[in-house]
């Protein structure tokens, strides 16, 4: 049928909770062989389109291209993607999730009801969370790092503003510039010849999401003192390193006390769906319904379909 | 000497016996000329029996603030289950319409409900009290649009928390009030019953420009069609999801030419996904390949081994919460900067995937 020597996601006990018995979940398992989870992720993340009605319902949709005809995939048949909502009363901030992701891969539980013979292997979770984009960014400092090295994301450019302040001459200019472009790579610098500085930022940072987590989330500050801060933002003074736990994972944080009242709901990323765990029941078995139809999916896309494995965790 | 009656909240008069169009096609389906006589009483709730409780009690408990604030606006119907007649001081009636109303009176404090009490029942009886029912609830949304409609037009200024309040579904309410707020033509159209519920809740996810060209068309006599509704909200979400989409069909041959290094990222995967990316091919049979470790990762080792053997040692039961959280976040690090490392090295071109 199929090698069960597929990527899974980590049976730990998740923001959310546990996996329960008789549950099905997507998942989107982590491999060595597999590719950098930032070029999964939306940055900056997009607004959630009006009219899609995403709280806590996963729910199938089919892929188009852009003349609007359906998306096919080898077998020349639809793709359809999953499109969940990654909520923020098990994940209060998007970085949660995003943590966990990195540690532990992707689990998220559907609904059986839902067709998942249509799922394939092309198909994707689009993940959505309630406080992802960033809507004053614009008022804030860059973050101290884009991960995804978008140009005019990260403090890099803080550091291009800095030194402009004092620039007083056209080569400390020309000197300014030269650094951003070397930081931005390749893509910026047809752009930045015709771009006033203040257009160089270039929009929000997914990445500023850790530094707009406050403080007081934290379950663990260590204060650091001068000298010992490590990175800074250029002219900021030492910020505290915050431990966060939020189920299996524990991980760290900068907050610099900036509002995060501007963030509002979109989507941060498409993960490709390695496959499907079935939670046993106590009595051993696993949801009929949903297996009935992942099978279907594996008669239907072959080569392409989606395994799955039956598990009690 | 104060009162030692729970609280029993006024209950609206309404003639169950007034017959609305509705009601009387499903009577004449039913062969039914009228309603049995019946009688409106005060019953405490300990004689009334609900059943399949159980099931129904997490449903009712959402109707338990409303009951609160305002009492029970449509008396349930019980019949006689055991006991002579309806004036048997003893008897119990069993409720055959109004369930999740009793259970939440109940829940609520109240010990007295004022119900329609029937003698005798028959299947019929019961299936038309709940037919009668069910198509009273169907219509109840077109009514709370129309009400929602009146509290904006009046502006008294009340939000979804103040009505929240009163035990409404959030999510219901919110849906109500996007379609309380359509184009008058479009509220219109809802208002007579010219659309179904499940048109209207679409009509209210449509941008205001689309609204507007339906309402349009409404207007020159077009039917607002659910598959035309489908069609338009599939065709807006779509225009939404493009980048998204367009990124997936493009997959991700070429990454961003922008994107760090390998050694900074993280593997996450799928067969799909390695194909697209050309750069190893998901087979799941072959071994990993023999890696020489780097110093780093040798560095990286054997602090994980020192940070995992603090973990398990008697002192770090004693160190501060602090020290023992950043232990664990250290080693959390520790793991994904390895699997990084280890990542890149298996992502090195000499690494000849099977396909």
């Amino acid at each position: 049928m199929f090698d069960l020597d597929f990527p899974k996601a980590d049976p730990v006990p998740r923001g959310c909770g546990e996996r329960e018995p008789g549950g099905v979940y997507a998942e989107s398992g982590l491999s060595p062989r597999g590719r950098p989870l930032e070029e999964f992720l939306f940055d900056p993340p997009l607004p959630i389109p009006e009219g899609l009605d995403l709280i806590n319902k996963p729910q199938l949709w089919q892929r188009t291209l852009a003349s609007g005809e359906p998306a096919l995939d080898e077998e020349e048949l639809p793709i359809f993607d999953l499109l969940i909502w990654v909520g923020a009363e098990h994940y209060p901030y998007c970085p949660d999730y995003l943590e966990e992701l990195k540690r532990y891969g992707a689990s998220r539980r559907l609904n059986p009801n839902l067709d998942l013979s249509l799922l394939s292997r092309s198909s994707h979770m689009i993940l959505a969370h309630p406080h992802v984009l960033n809507m004053r960014w614009q008022e804030q400092r860059p973050p101290l790092d884009c991960k995804k090295a978008i140009p005019g994301h990260d403090a890099a450019l803080a550091a291009s503003d800095d030194e402009m302040e004092g620039a007083t001459s056209e080569a400390e200019e020309e000197m300014s510039l030269s650094a951003f472009v070397h930081r931005a790579g390749g893509n910026a610098g047809a752009l930045l010849p015709a771009l006033p500085l203040e257009s160089l930022r270039t929009g929000p940072c997914l990445f500023k999401l850790w530094e707009l987590i406050p403080q007081e989330a934290a379950q663990t500050v260590i204060d650091v003192s001068e000298g010992e801060a490590g990175e800074q933002h250029p002219g900021t003074e030492s910020l505290p390193l915050c431990l966060r736990e939020i189920g299996s994972t524990i991980y760290q944080y900068r907050p610099t006390g900036e509002s995060a009242d501007g963030l509002v709901a979109g989507l941060f990323a498409a993960l490709p769906i390695t496959g499907f765990a079935l939670i046993r029941y106590h009595d051993g078995t696993v949801n009929d319904q949903a297996r009935e139809k992942i099978l279907a999916g594996l008669e239907a896309h072959e080569s392409r379909a989606l395994p799955f494995y039956e598990t009690d965790r | 000497m104060p009162s030692t009656h729970a609280p029993v909240l006024e209950v609206e008069d309404e003639d169950i016996r007034e017959v609305t169009p509705a009601t009387a096609v499903l009577w004449r389906r039913l062969g039914i000329e009228a309603l049995p006589e019946h009688e409106t009483m005060l019953l405490p709730t300990g004689r009334l029996v609900v059943p399949d409780a159980d099931h129904l009690v997490r449903s009712a408990k959402r109707l338990v603030k409303s009951i609160q604030h305002v009492g029970i606006l449509q008396n349930p119907s019980v019949v006689v289950k055991a006991g002579a007649d309806i004036h048997d001081i003893d008897a119990t009636f069993e409720v055959i319409a109004g369930r999740r109303r009793v259970l939440a009176a109940c829940l609520a404090g109240l010990t007295v409900i004022k119900c329609e009490a029937y003698s005798a029942s028959t299947i019929l009886l019961s299936a038309l009290l709940a037919l009668i029912e069910n198509e009273q609830r169907s219509a109840a949304w077109v009514r709370e649009v129309e009400a929602l409609r009146c509290l904006i037009d009046e502006g008294v200024g009340m939000t979804l928390d103040d009505l929240a309040a009163f035990g409404f579904d959030r999510a219901t309410l919110a849906e109500r009030l996007k379609i309380a707020q359509l184009p008058v033509p479009l509220l219109n159209c809802v208002l007579k019953g010219g659309v179904s519920r499940e048109v209207a809740r679409k009509l209210a996810r449509l941008t205001q420009t689309q609204q507007e060209r339906v309402a349009r068309l409404a207007d020159v006599g077009e039917e607002i069609t659910a598959e035309r509704m489908n069609n338009l909200l599939r065709a807006q979400i779509n225009a939404g999801l493009e980048p998204i989409q367009a990124a997936l069909v493009q997959g991700w041959n070429t990454p961003p030419s922008h994107l760090p290094t390998p050694l900074n990222s993280l593997p996450l995967t799928t067969p799909g996904c390695e194909e697209q990316g050309g750069q190893t091919a998901w087979a799941g049979k072959e071994s990993a390949p023999e890696l020489c470790p780097s110093a780093s990762t040798t560095s990286m080792t054997s602090l994980l081994a020192a940070l995992h053997a603090f973990a398990q040692s008697p002192d770090y039961r004693t160190t501060p919460q602090a020290v023992q959280m950043l232990t664990q976040a250290l080693e959390q690090q520790l793991r994904l900067a390895l699997r990084e490392a280890l990542s890149a090295s298996q992502s090195d071109p000499t690494v000849q995937p099977q396909s």
